[in-house]
């Protein structure tokens, strides 16, 4: 009966309750809209990124990371590959070979980032294929490039057209050679997209002069928030110190401190917003103490003990507020899933900030739905936080002077 | 002779630091088992503090009250409100029912709050009603029932926990005759056939004439004590 009695007396104010619940429900929806749309951009970059270079985690040489050297690699071995292969956590995984060269054409030479790669298992992981714009995905056997759209654009190369490669190879070696261009890529990140190119693994261990060795193992993963349990795992399993495992927060720390630092942005307009649900929930505490103070004084005086009139008013308000959230969840579900479906692609000044800033001008929400959860959490813990200041008044009543009020 | 309730010596005194007011004044009043007691006076006279301290609403400046041979006035207000719930009834001026919930859950609010299962909190609020005359108004919420109605719900929830006595703050204030007969009926038949002991304020004549015992104050004290035979 409690409850029953929490129910009804919220809706006796009908019209203050609907004006709070509404409060709740706009400021929810705009606090998970900026939320998935913040976490969706990172989301789309972190796994733009790992997914272009380093993997959400990285098996490699030990001591390849400092100084990024084609001598640092090493031999493919059965072993690692077994590992990777039976951890359920792992989605994909493909072996690279990697090293900065130069790539000429004509009168222009570019620095830029050329990958040895499985061209089966690299698309499962990148999904190269797909980024196609020209031309054809690599086999095996090619002895052809794959160039990213802007480093093409920049030597004014296309499809069937050669390139020349310049750069160190393994243990000093020269390494010198040209490929026809198969195929051309667009990157989402702008920065990627201006220094990629791609070869065979073969071509590329032939072009370096490494033999069978890589320089890195690059893994995707289920869940990228259960990264460092996976990473011991991994390590345990492989022991030893000639390889190195390391997380993608690890490799490119500005990455994560940027998502951070906008998430601590994102985490300041949300508290605004969190402050406007406040202030509606305040108001409705404060009124409602205000208007039932006498009854308040008659359920104490027929011997309802001050603990349960506090526990039935606390009850009240986290009602009004689930009743808020929820509506608010239900109202952002169907926006967030249409822009899921449907991203804004960010043109003019916002498009060429956003690219500044590396990021695809594409905004996509992140579907995850603990982001709704948080923010529920978030106003449930403000209702809970503020009835606090009922529990005081109820526990300070004197029942006489309640009901003379 | 053991009384349901004892006061002696009460003394209730408002701004006692600046212009201090006695509401009531060095007052003693035993209660017997049974009584149907009126007090009476003019506005001001102490009568609806006098209940107060005799419910335990209020704690007295100087002397004791007694319930069933137990001192109240020395009790912490949580031990207060549950010593209440178990002893006393009360039916207030303004009816005071709780919006919300029907007539049978006003009744049954009281229950509740004794911790007595829902069965047995149904089957005696239906029954209450009943004995008030309200078997038909179960499921009406106060604002669907009349003045008087919801007089006769506050006395069915005053005896839902089975109190040692009932106390009312001039409980026919709001009513009209024929709601102030139909309530005083309710009250009379209750102390004669349940000997429910009623002790209640009043302006009222017809309430004054209903009561066996008619003690009047003025000024917060008690300037008479009389018995009387009841005309009906």
């Amino acid at each position: 009966m409690y409850f029953k009695l929490a129910w009804r007396n919220m809706w006796r104010s009908r019209r203050r309750t609907i004006i709070t619940i509404s409060s709740i429900f706009f400021a929810m929806i705009f606090a998970i809209l900026m939320r998935v749309i913040i976490i969706g951009m990172f989301d789309k970059m972190i796994s733009d990124t790992v997914s272009m270079s380093c993997g959400y985690l990285q098996i490699h040489h030990n001591g390849y990371w400092e100084n990024k050297s084609v001598d640092s690699t090493f031999e493919e071995t059965p072993r690692v590959t077994f590992i990777l292969d039976k951890e359920k956590e792992i989605t994909a995984w493909t072996p690279r070979l990697e090293t900065f060269a130069l790539a000429s054409s004509g009168e222009r030479t570019k620095g830029m980032l050329v990958i040895g790669i499985d061209p089966k298992k690299e698309n499962a992981i990148s999904k190269l294929s797909q980024k196609l714009v020209a031309g054809k995905y690599l086999q095996d056997s090619d002895k052809y490039i794959l160039l990213a759209q802007g480093l093409a654009e920049y030597l004014k190369l296309k499809v069937n057209d050669t390139v020349i490669l310049l750069g160190q190879g393994y243990q000093g070696s020269m390494a010198a050679a040209k490929y026809p261009i198969k195929g051309i890529v667009k990157l989402g990140i702008p920065e990627m997209n201006k220094g990629m190119a791609w070869l065979p693994m073969a071509c590329a261990r032939d072009f370096l002069s490494t033999g069978a060795r890589y320089t890195s193992i690059s893994i995707m993963v289920n869940n990228r928030n259960n990264l460092a349990a996976l990473k011991q795992n991994i390590k345990r399993q492989i022991g030893g110190n000639e390889y190195e495992v390391m997380t993608w927060q690890e490799m490119v720390p500005e990455l994560d401190q940027l998502f951070q630092a906008k998430l601590g942005q994102n985490e300041i307009m949300s508290g605004v917003l969190y402050l406007v649900i406040a202030f509606g929930i305040f108001g409705t505490i404060l009124m409602m103490l205000n208007e039932r103070m006498h009854e308040f004084g008659i359920l104490i005086a027929v011997g309802m003990r001050k603990g349960i009139l506090a526990r039935v008013v606390v009850m009240e308000m986290i009602l009004m507020s689930i009743v808020g959230t929820i509506l608010g969840m239900g109202g952002a579900f169907p926006i967030v899933l249409y822009f899921r479906v449907h991203p804004i692609h960010m043109s003019g000044v916002w498009g060429k900030e956003m690219e500044q800033f590396n990021f695809e001008p594409i905004l996509q929400p992140s579907m995850d739905f603990s982001n709704f959860i948080i923010q529920g959490y978030a106003v449930l813990s403000i209702a809970v936080l503020l009835s606090t200041y009922a529990i005081y008044k109820i526990y300070r009543i004197k029942a006489i002077a309640a009901i003379n009020s | 002779m053991s009384y349901v309730i004892e006061a002696h010596n009460l003394t209730k005194i408002y701004n006692p630091k600046t212009i201090p007011v006695y509401a009531v004044n060095g007052v003693d009043l035993q209660v017997e088992e049974g009584e149907f007691t009126a007090l009476v006076g003019p506005s001001g006279s102490g009568k609806t503090t006098l209940l107060n301290l005799i419910g335990g609403l209020d704690y007295p400046t100087t002397g004791d009250v007694k319930i069933a041979g137990v001192d109240i006035t020395k009790m912490s207000e949580n031990k207060l409100i549950d010593f209440r719930l178990q002893n006393i009834g009360f039916v207030f001026q303004a009816y005071n029912l709780i919006p919300v919930l029907t007539a049978s859950e006003n009744v049954e609010f009281v229950m509740l709050m004794q911790k007595k299962p829902k069965r047995e909190r149904e089957q005696h609020a239906i029954e209450l009603l009943k004995e008030v005359g309200l078997s038909d108004r179960l499921n009406n919420r106060p604002t669907e029932l009349s003045g008087g109605q919801q007089q006769r719900v506050a006395v069915a929830r005053a005896l839902a926990s089975k109190p040692r006595f009932i106390l009312a703050d001039e409980p026919t204030a709001n009513l009209d005759s024929k709601s102030t007969e139909n309530l005083l009926d309710i009250m009379a038949k209750l102390n004669k056939e349940d000997k429910m002991t009623f002790i209640f304020s009043t302006h009222d004549q017809r309430v004054i004439d209903k009561a066996r015992r008619v003690v009047t104050l003025v000024d917060g004290k008690i300037v008479s004590d009389e018995k009387q035979t009841q005309s009906s």
